[in-house]
Protein backbone atom coordinates (compact mmCIF):
# COMPACT_ATOMS: atom_id res chain seq x y z
CA UNK A 1 0.00 0.00 0.00
CA UNK A 2 1.68 3.49 -0.90
CA UNK A 3 1.98 5.60 2.03
CA UNK A 4 3.73 8.55 0.31
CA UNK A 5 3.81 11.80 2.66
CA UNK A 6 1.69 10.26 4.60
CA UNK A 7 0.30 12.22 7.94
CA UNK A 8 1.81 11.82 11.47
CA UNK A 9 -0.47 9.87 13.69
CA UNK A 10 -2.86 12.56 15.50
CA UNK A 11 -5.26 11.90 18.52
CA UNK A 12 -5.14 8.07 18.74
CA UNK A 13 -3.42 5.01 20.92
CA UNK A 14 -3.42 1.93 19.55
CA UNK A 15 -2.10 -1.82 20.57
CA UNK A 16 0.87 -1.59 19.22
CA UNK A 17 1.46 1.95 19.24
CA UNK A 18 4.90 3.57 20.66
CA UNK A 19 4.33 2.93 24.77
CA UNK A 20 5.24 6.46 25.87
CA UNK A 21 2.05 7.66 23.98
CA UNK A 22 0.18 5.11 25.43
CA UNK A 23 1.55 5.43 28.82
CA UNK A 24 0.81 9.65 28.66
CA UNK A 25 -2.74 9.39 27.28
CA UNK A 26 -3.49 7.08 29.76
CA UNK A 27 -2.03 8.91 32.75
CA UNK A 28 -3.39 12.03 31.32
CA UNK A 29 -7.28 10.17 31.78
CA UNK A 30 -7.62 9.32 35.40
CA UNK A 31 -11.03 9.88 35.35
CA UNK A 32 -13.75 11.69 33.30
CA UNK A 33 -14.33 15.25 34.64
CA UNK A 34 -15.87 18.29 32.02
CA UNK A 35 -12.14 19.53 31.42
CA UNK A 36 -10.59 15.84 31.17
CA UNK A 37 -13.86 14.48 29.11
CA UNK A 38 -13.23 17.93 26.92
CA UNK A 39 -9.37 17.51 26.64
CA UNK A 40 -9.58 13.52 25.35
CA UNK A 41 -12.04 14.92 22.52
CA UNK A 42 -9.80 18.02 21.92
CA UNK A 43 -7.19 14.96 21.13
CA UNK A 44 -9.14 12.78 19.83
CA UNK A 45 -11.61 14.85 18.06
CA UNK A 46 -10.08 14.62 14.66
CA UNK A 47 -9.64 10.66 14.87
CA UNK A 48 -13.28 11.00 15.51
CA UNK A 49 -14.66 13.70 12.90
CA UNK A 50 -12.98 11.18 10.14
CA UNK A 51 -14.27 7.46 11.96
CA UNK A 52 -18.21 9.72 11.94
CA UNK A 53 -17.39 10.48 8.43
CA UNK A 54 -16.92 7.16 7.33
CA UNK A 55 -20.21 5.95 9.26
CA UNK A 56 -22.44 8.78 8.19
CA UNK A 57 -21.07 11.05 5.49
CA UNK A 58 -18.55 13.91 5.88
CA UNK A 59 -21.83 16.25 5.94
CA UNK A 60 -22.96 14.73 8.90
CA UNK A 61 -19.59 14.15 10.82
CA UNK A 62 -19.51 17.26 13.05
CA UNK A 63 -23.03 16.19 14.62
CA UNK A 64 -22.40 12.96 14.94
CA UNK A 65 -19.06 14.22 16.61
CA UNK A 66 -20.61 16.54 19.29
CA UNK A 67 -23.42 14.31 19.49
CA UNK A 68 -20.67 11.59 20.75
CA UNK A 69 -19.39 14.15 23.16
CA UNK A 70 -23.24 14.63 24.57
CA UNK A 71 -23.69 10.76 25.20
CA UNK A 72 -20.08 10.38 26.29
CA UNK A 73 -20.87 12.93 29.15
CA UNK A 74 -23.50 11.29 30.24
CA UNK A 75 -22.21 8.06 30.41
CA UNK A 76 -19.11 9.46 31.48
CA UNK A 77 -19.15 6.81 34.59
CA UNK A 78 -18.90 3.93 32.10
CA UNK A 79 -15.44 4.63 31.53
CA UNK A 80 -12.65 2.83 33.21
CA UNK A 81 -9.84 4.75 34.42
CA UNK A 82 -6.41 4.07 32.92
CA UNK A 83 -8.03 2.61 29.89
CA UNK A 84 -8.08 4.17 26.15
CA UNK A 85 -10.14 7.37 26.09
CA UNK A 86 -9.84 6.96 22.21
CA UNK A 87 -11.38 3.23 21.87
CA UNK A 88 -13.86 4.93 24.49
CA UNK A 89 -14.76 7.75 22.44
CA UNK A 90 -14.73 5.77 19.33
CA UNK A 91 -17.33 2.97 20.60
CA UNK A 92 -19.79 5.46 21.58
CA UNK A 93 -19.47 7.52 18.48
CA UNK A 94 -19.91 3.51 16.22
CA UNK A 95 -22.84 3.08 18.35
CA UNK A 96 -24.05 6.37 17.71
CA UNK A 97 -23.56 6.94 14.58
CA UNK A 98 -25.39 3.41 13.44
CA UNK A 99 -28.41 4.28 15.88
CA UNK A 100 -28.67 7.02 12.82
CA UNK A 101 -28.05 4.71 10.26
CA UNK A 102 -30.87 2.44 11.47
CA UNK A 103 -33.61 5.43 11.94
CA UNK A 104 -33.04 7.00 8.53
CA UNK A 105 -32.46 3.31 6.81
CA UNK A 106 -35.71 3.60 5.10
CA UNK A 107 -35.85 6.49 3.64
CA UNK A 108 -32.73 6.86 0.52
CA UNK A 109 -34.04 5.49 -2.72
CA UNK A 110 -31.29 3.95 -4.79
CA UNK A 111 -30.31 6.49 -7.67
CA UNK A 112 -31.42 5.31 -11.08
CA UNK A 113 -28.03 5.22 -12.73
CA UNK A 114 -26.41 2.66 -10.17
CA UNK A 115 -25.77 -0.72 -10.85
CA UNK A 116 -28.57 -2.91 -9.01
CA UNK A 117 -25.71 -4.34 -6.48
CA UNK A 118 -24.86 -1.59 -5.61
CA UNK A 119 -28.22 0.35 -5.01
CA UNK A 120 -29.61 -2.73 -3.16
CA UNK A 121 -26.39 -2.05 -0.98
CA UNK A 122 -26.84 1.52 -0.37
CA UNK A 123 -30.45 1.40 0.06
CA UNK A 124 -30.02 -1.36 2.78
CA UNK A 125 -26.82 0.26 4.10
CA UNK A 126 -26.93 4.19 3.56
CA UNK A 127 -24.05 6.27 3.22
CA UNK A 128 -24.59 10.09 1.86
CA UNK A 129 -21.69 10.84 -0.79
CA UNK A 130 -21.31 14.39 -1.80
CA UNK A 131 -19.48 13.78 -4.56
CA UNK A 132 -19.79 17.66 -5.61
CA UNK A 133 -18.65 19.08 -2.49
CA UNK A 134 -15.48 16.37 -1.86
CA UNK A 135 -14.09 17.30 -5.19
CA UNK A 136 -13.69 13.32 -5.44
CA UNK A 137 -15.54 12.64 -8.39
CA UNK A 138 -18.75 10.26 -9.13
CA UNK A 139 -16.69 7.22 -9.74
CA UNK A 140 -14.73 7.30 -6.72
CA UNK A 141 -17.47 8.48 -4.18
CA UNK A 142 -19.54 5.50 -5.60
CA UNK A 143 -17.06 3.22 -4.64
CA UNK A 144 -17.13 4.79 -1.54
CA UNK A 145 -20.32 4.75 -0.62
CA UNK A 146 -20.63 1.02 -2.01
CA UNK A 147 -17.92 0.06 0.85
CA UNK A 148 -18.96 -0.88 4.69
CA UNK A 149 -18.07 1.50 7.18
CA UNK A 150 -15.22 -0.69 9.16
CA UNK A 151 -13.60 -0.40 5.25
CA UNK A 152 -14.45 3.10 4.52
CA UNK A 153 -13.39 3.62 8.21
CA UNK A 154 -10.15 1.71 8.22
CA UNK A 155 -9.37 3.35 5.13
CA UNK A 156 -10.02 6.83 5.91
CA UNK A 157 -8.27 7.02 9.32
CA UNK A 158 -5.01 5.15 7.63
CA UNK A 159 -4.95 7.66 5.01
CA UNK A 160 -6.30 11.14 6.07
CA UNK A 161 -4.93 10.65 9.65
CA UNK A 162 -2.12 8.73 9.13
CA UNK A 163 -2.74 5.87 12.09
CA UNK A 164 -1.38 2.38 11.95
CA UNK A 165 -3.57 -0.73 11.35
CA UNK A 166 -2.36 -1.38 15.18
CA UNK A 167 -4.27 2.30 15.99
CA UNK A 168 -7.22 1.35 13.45
CA UNK A 169 -7.38 -2.18 15.24
CA UNK A 170 -8.18 -0.84 18.47
CA UNK A 171 -10.36 2.41 17.88
CA UNK A 172 -13.03 -0.76 15.83
CA UNK A 173 -12.59 -3.06 18.03
CA UNK A 174 -11.16 -5.56 15.27
CA UNK A 175 -7.61 -7.55 14.96
CA UNK A 176 -5.05 -5.63 13.46
CA UNK A 177 -4.54 -7.87 10.40
CA UNK A 178 -8.76 -7.54 9.92
CA UNK A 179 -8.25 -3.45 9.93
CA UNK A 180 -4.68 -4.14 7.26
CA UNK A 181 -6.93 -6.60 5.06
CA UNK A 182 -10.22 -4.14 4.97
CA UNK A 183 -8.33 -1.23 4.17
CA UNK A 184 -6.36 -3.00 1.26
CA UNK A 185 -9.32 -4.37 -0.31
CA UNK A 186 -10.89 -1.20 -0.04
CA UNK A 187 -7.96 0.48 -1.67
CA UNK A 188 -8.18 -2.16 -4.65
CA UNK A 189 -12.26 -1.12 -5.11
CA UNK A 190 -11.05 2.64 -4.74
CA UNK A 191 -8.24 2.28 -7.36
CA UNK A 192 -10.29 0.70 -9.77
CA UNK A 193 -12.85 2.91 -9.50
CA UNK A 194 -10.31 5.73 -10.09
CA UNK A 195 -8.89 3.87 -13.47
CA UNK A 196 -11.85 2.95 -14.79
CA UNK A 197 -11.35 -0.34 -14.43
CA UNK A 198 -13.94 -3.23 -13.41
CA UNK A 199 -14.30 -2.96 -9.79
CA UNK A 200 -13.49 -6.33 -7.91
CA UNK A 201 -15.79 -8.57 -6.36
CA UNK A 202 -18.42 -7.31 -4.13
CA UNK A 203 -16.69 -6.95 -0.17
CA UNK A 204 -18.37 -7.89 3.16
CA UNK A 205 -19.81 -4.54 3.86
CA UNK A 206 -18.60 -5.52 7.83
CA UNK B 1 16.12 -14.28 -22.00
CA UNK B 2 14.64 -11.24 -23.43
CA UNK B 3 11.57 -12.52 -22.92
CA UNK B 4 12.29 -12.11 -18.68
CA UNK B 5 13.61 -8.47 -19.16
CA UNK B 6 10.40 -7.37 -21.13
CA UNK B 7 8.34 -9.31 -17.96
CA UNK B 8 9.81 -7.36 -15.94
CA UNK B 9 9.92 -3.94 -17.59
CA UNK B 10 5.95 -4.11 -17.45
CA UNK B 11 5.94 -4.96 -14.28
CA UNK B 12 8.19 -2.35 -13.33
CA UNK B 13 5.71 0.04 -15.72
CA UNK B 14 2.60 -1.52 -13.66
CA UNK B 15 3.97 -0.97 -10.25
CA UNK B 16 5.08 2.58 -10.91
CA UNK B 17 1.06 3.09 -12.25
CA UNK B 18 -0.47 1.81 -9.50
CA UNK B 19 1.83 3.87 -7.21
CA UNK B 20 0.78 6.94 -9.13
CA UNK B 21 -2.68 5.76 -9.07
CA UNK B 22 -2.59 5.25 -5.18
CA UNK B 23 -1.03 8.59 -4.64
CA UNK B 24 -3.74 10.19 -6.30
CA UNK B 25 -6.34 8.06 -4.40
CA UNK B 26 -4.63 9.63 -1.28
CA UNK B 27 -4.24 12.87 -2.32
CA UNK B 28 -8.46 13.22 -3.29
CA UNK B 29 -9.46 11.19 0.10
CA UNK B 30 -7.18 13.39 2.12
CA UNK B 31 -8.84 16.82 0.73
CA UNK B 32 -12.08 15.76 0.75
CA UNK B 33 -12.19 14.43 4.20
CA UNK B 34 -9.77 16.57 5.83
CA UNK B 35 -11.03 16.90 9.41
CA UNK B 36 -11.80 20.89 11.18
CA UNK B 37 -8.83 21.73 13.60
CA UNK B 38 -8.69 20.23 17.07
CA UNK B 39 -9.19 22.91 18.50
CA UNK B 40 -12.64 23.60 16.69
CA UNK B 41 -13.95 20.07 17.67
CA UNK B 42 -12.66 21.04 21.18
CA UNK B 43 -14.58 23.77 21.85
CA UNK B 44 -17.87 22.36 20.29
CA UNK B 45 -17.29 19.11 22.59
CA UNK B 46 -17.50 21.58 25.71
CA UNK B 47 -20.56 23.08 24.05
CA UNK B 48 -22.08 20.08 23.48
CA UNK B 49 -21.53 18.82 27.39
CA UNK B 50 -22.29 22.45 28.71
CA UNK B 51 -25.87 22.01 26.80
CA UNK B 52 -26.19 18.35 28.44
CA UNK B 53 -25.29 19.26 31.65
CA UNK B 54 -27.75 22.57 32.00
CA UNK B 55 -30.71 21.79 29.68
CA UNK B 56 -33.83 22.65 32.02
CA UNK B 57 -36.79 20.32 32.13
CA UNK B 58 -39.57 22.74 31.79
CA UNK B 59 -43.22 21.80 32.49
CA UNK B 60 -45.97 23.78 30.24
CA UNK B 61 -47.15 25.66 33.35
CA UNK B 62 -43.53 27.05 34.13
CA UNK B 63 -42.71 27.76 30.83
CA UNK B 64 -45.72 29.92 30.24
CA UNK B 65 -45.31 31.55 33.58
CA UNK B 66 -41.46 32.06 32.50
CA UNK B 67 -43.19 33.71 29.13
CA UNK B 68 -45.42 35.75 31.03
CA UNK B 69 -42.05 37.25 33.08
CA UNK B 70 -40.16 37.91 29.98
CA UNK B 71 -43.21 39.68 28.29
CA UNK B 72 -43.50 42.17 31.95
CA UNK B 73 -39.36 42.44 31.86
CA UNK B 74 -39.98 43.54 28.47
CA UNK B 75 -42.56 45.80 28.93
CA UNK B 76 -41.17 47.18 32.23
CA UNK B 77 -37.61 47.72 30.70
CA UNK B 78 -38.39 48.90 27.16
CA UNK B 79 -36.37 48.39 23.87
CA UNK B 80 -33.01 48.51 25.90
CA UNK B 81 -33.63 44.54 26.39
CA UNK B 82 -34.29 43.91 22.79
CA UNK B 83 -30.92 46.04 21.78
CA UNK B 84 -29.33 44.38 18.65
CA UNK B 85 -25.95 42.48 19.50
CA UNK B 86 -24.55 42.80 15.58
CA UNK B 87 -23.35 46.44 15.90
CA UNK B 88 -20.09 45.20 17.58
CA UNK B 89 -21.63 45.80 21.08
CA UNK B 90 -20.86 43.09 23.62
CA UNK B 91 -23.35 40.97 25.04
CA UNK B 92 -24.24 41.56 27.96
CA UNK B 93 -24.66 38.95 30.62
CA UNK B 94 -22.80 36.56 32.97
CA UNK B 95 -18.81 36.30 32.71
CA UNK B 96 -18.05 32.82 29.90
CA UNK B 97 -15.77 30.48 31.09
CA UNK B 98 -12.46 31.07 30.48
CA UNK B 99 -11.42 27.16 28.94
CA UNK B 100 -14.20 27.80 26.56
CA UNK B 101 -13.63 31.54 25.39
CA UNK B 102 -9.92 29.67 25.03
CA UNK B 103 -10.88 27.07 22.91
CA UNK B 104 -13.47 29.78 20.72
CA UNK B 105 -10.15 31.81 20.60
CA UNK B 106 -7.82 29.13 19.20
CA UNK B 107 -10.07 27.89 16.93
CA UNK B 108 -10.52 31.46 15.49
CA UNK B 109 -7.02 31.61 15.44
CA UNK B 110 -6.92 28.57 13.12
CA UNK B 111 -9.84 29.76 10.96
CA UNK B 112 -8.04 32.94 10.01
CA UNK B 113 -4.39 31.81 9.51
CA UNK B 114 -5.96 29.58 7.16
CA UNK B 115 -7.81 31.63 5.35
CA UNK B 116 -4.87 34.09 5.59
CA UNK B 117 -6.69 37.01 7.05
CA UNK B 118 -8.74 37.58 3.85
CA UNK B 119 -11.69 39.55 3.66
CA UNK B 120 -13.60 35.97 4.34
CA UNK B 121 -12.87 36.24 8.01
CA UNK B 122 -11.68 39.70 8.21
CA UNK B 123 -13.92 43.02 7.96
CA UNK B 124 -11.24 45.56 6.79
CA UNK B 125 -11.09 49.27 6.77
CA UNK B 126 -11.85 49.33 10.36
CA UNK B 127 -11.71 52.66 12.86
CA UNK B 128 -10.21 50.85 16.09
CA UNK B 129 -10.80 53.40 18.50
CA UNK B 130 -14.72 53.92 17.02
CA UNK B 131 -15.16 50.30 16.88
CA UNK B 132 -14.08 50.02 20.50
CA UNK B 133 -16.46 53.31 21.80
CA UNK B 134 -19.13 51.60 20.29
CA UNK B 135 -18.67 48.30 21.93
CA UNK B 136 -17.31 49.07 25.36
CA UNK B 137 -17.84 53.39 25.38
CA UNK B 138 -13.79 53.62 25.93
CA UNK B 139 -11.90 54.44 22.52
CA UNK B 140 -8.84 52.02 22.23
CA UNK B 141 -6.07 53.21 19.72
CA UNK B 142 -2.55 52.58 18.38
CA UNK B 143 -0.01 54.81 19.06
CA UNK B 144 0.90 57.09 16.11
CA UNK B 145 4.17 55.31 15.34
CA UNK B 146 3.28 51.65 16.24
CA UNK B 147 4.93 49.36 13.99
CA UNK B 148 1.89 47.11 13.48
CA UNK B 149 -0.66 47.05 10.43
CA UNK B 150 -4.32 46.44 11.59
CA UNK B 151 -5.92 44.22 9.15
CA UNK B 152 -9.32 44.68 9.92
CA UNK B 153 -11.70 42.80 12.76
CA UNK B 154 -12.30 39.17 12.73
CA UNK B 155 -15.86 38.45 11.85
CA UNK B 156 -15.58 34.20 11.21
CA UNK B 157 -16.38 31.77 13.92
CA UNK B 158 -17.66 32.76 17.35
CA UNK B 159 -15.73 34.39 19.97
CA UNK B 160 -17.45 34.27 23.15
CA UNK B 161 -17.97 37.87 23.31
CA UNK B 162 -15.73 41.18 23.07
CA UNK B 163 -13.70 41.95 20.12
CA UNK B 164 -11.11 40.44 18.27
CA UNK B 165 -8.77 42.60 16.20
CA UNK B 166 -6.23 40.87 13.12
CA UNK B 167 -3.04 42.24 13.35
CA UNK B 168 0.36 41.80 10.88
CA UNK B 169 3.83 43.05 12.50
CA UNK B 170 7.55 42.09 11.74
CA UNK B 171 6.99 38.70 13.76
CA UNK B 172 4.05 37.79 11.70
CA UNK B 173 0.17 37.63 12.37
CA UNK B 174 -1.52 38.22 15.90
CA UNK B 175 -4.75 37.63 17.09
CA UNK B 176 -5.84 40.77 19.57
CA UNK B 177 -9.10 40.47 21.77
CA UNK B 178 -10.45 43.15 23.90
CA UNK B 179 -12.84 42.36 26.61
CA UNK B 180 -13.99 45.29 29.12
CA UNK B 181 -11.89 44.26 32.37
CA UNK B 182 -14.95 43.83 34.36
CA UNK B 183 -16.11 40.54 32.51
CA UNK B 184 -12.53 39.15 31.81
CA UNK B 185 -13.22 35.68 32.12
CA UNK B 186 -9.22 35.30 32.63
CA UNK B 187 -9.00 33.11 29.44
CA UNK B 188 -6.59 30.01 29.42
CA UNK B 189 -6.17 28.52 25.92
CA UNK B 190 -6.84 24.49 25.10
CA UNK B 191 -4.10 21.97 25.77
CA UNK B 192 -2.06 21.50 22.62
CA UNK B 193 -3.47 24.41 20.88
CA UNK B 194 -0.01 25.52 20.02
CA UNK B 195 -0.52 29.10 20.75
CA UNK B 196 0.45 31.65 23.52
CA UNK B 197 -1.54 34.42 25.37
CA UNK B 198 -0.28 37.62 26.61
CA UNK B 199 -2.37 39.82 28.37
CA UNK B 200 -2.41 43.44 29.73
CA UNK B 201 -5.16 45.82 31.39
CA UNK B 202 -5.67 49.29 29.30
CA UNK B 203 -7.67 51.18 31.80
CA UNK B 204 -11.12 49.82 31.61
CA UNK B 205 -10.09 46.58 28.95
CA UNK B 206 -8.17 44.12 28.93
CA UNK B 207 -6.51 42.75 26.00
CA UNK B 208 -5.12 39.36 25.20
CA UNK B 209 -2.51 38.62 22.31
CA UNK B 210 -2.67 35.49 20.95
CA UNK B 211 -0.21 34.18 18.65
CA UNK B 212 2.02 30.89 18.56
CA UNK B 213 4.27 33.11 20.39
CA UNK B 214 4.01 35.56 23.70
CA UNK B 215 3.59 39.02 22.57
CA UNK B 216 3.63 41.17 25.61
CA UNK B 217 5.44 44.03 23.73
CA UNK B 218 2.89 43.94 21.12
CA UNK B 219 -0.02 45.29 23.67
CA UNK B 220 2.65 48.15 24.54
CA UNK B 221 1.12 49.81 21.53
CA UNK B 222 -2.64 50.05 22.17
CA UNK B 223 -3.31 53.21 24.62
CA UNK B 224 -6.96 54.45 25.83
CA UNK B 225 -6.58 58.38 24.70
CA UNK B 226 -7.62 60.97 27.69
CA UNK B 227 -11.02 62.09 26.69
Amino acid sequence: MTASGRPQNNGCTGAAGPPPARAAARAAVPGLGADELVAALGRSGRTLWVLAAAWVGRSEADDLVQETARVAWQRRDSFAGGTDAAAWLSRIARHVGANWRRRRRPEPTAPDDLSECTAARIGADPWPFDADRCGLGDELARALAALGEVARACLLLHVVLGHSFAEIGVLLDIPENTATSHARRARLRLRAALAGAPAPPALDPR
Amino acid sequence: MNRDLHERRDDEAHGEARDALDRQLDDRLRAAFAPPPAAELAARARRALEGTGRRPRLHLPLLLAAAAAAMLAVAVAGPRLLRPVGDGRVPEGSVPDGHEVGALWAAAWQDATARGFDPSCCRTGVDLPACCRAAFSVPLALLPDAAVKLCGSYCGLPTGGGLMFLLHCERGPVCVCVLPRDRDPSVRLPHGSGLQLARREVGPLVLYALAPERRDELLEEFVVPAQ
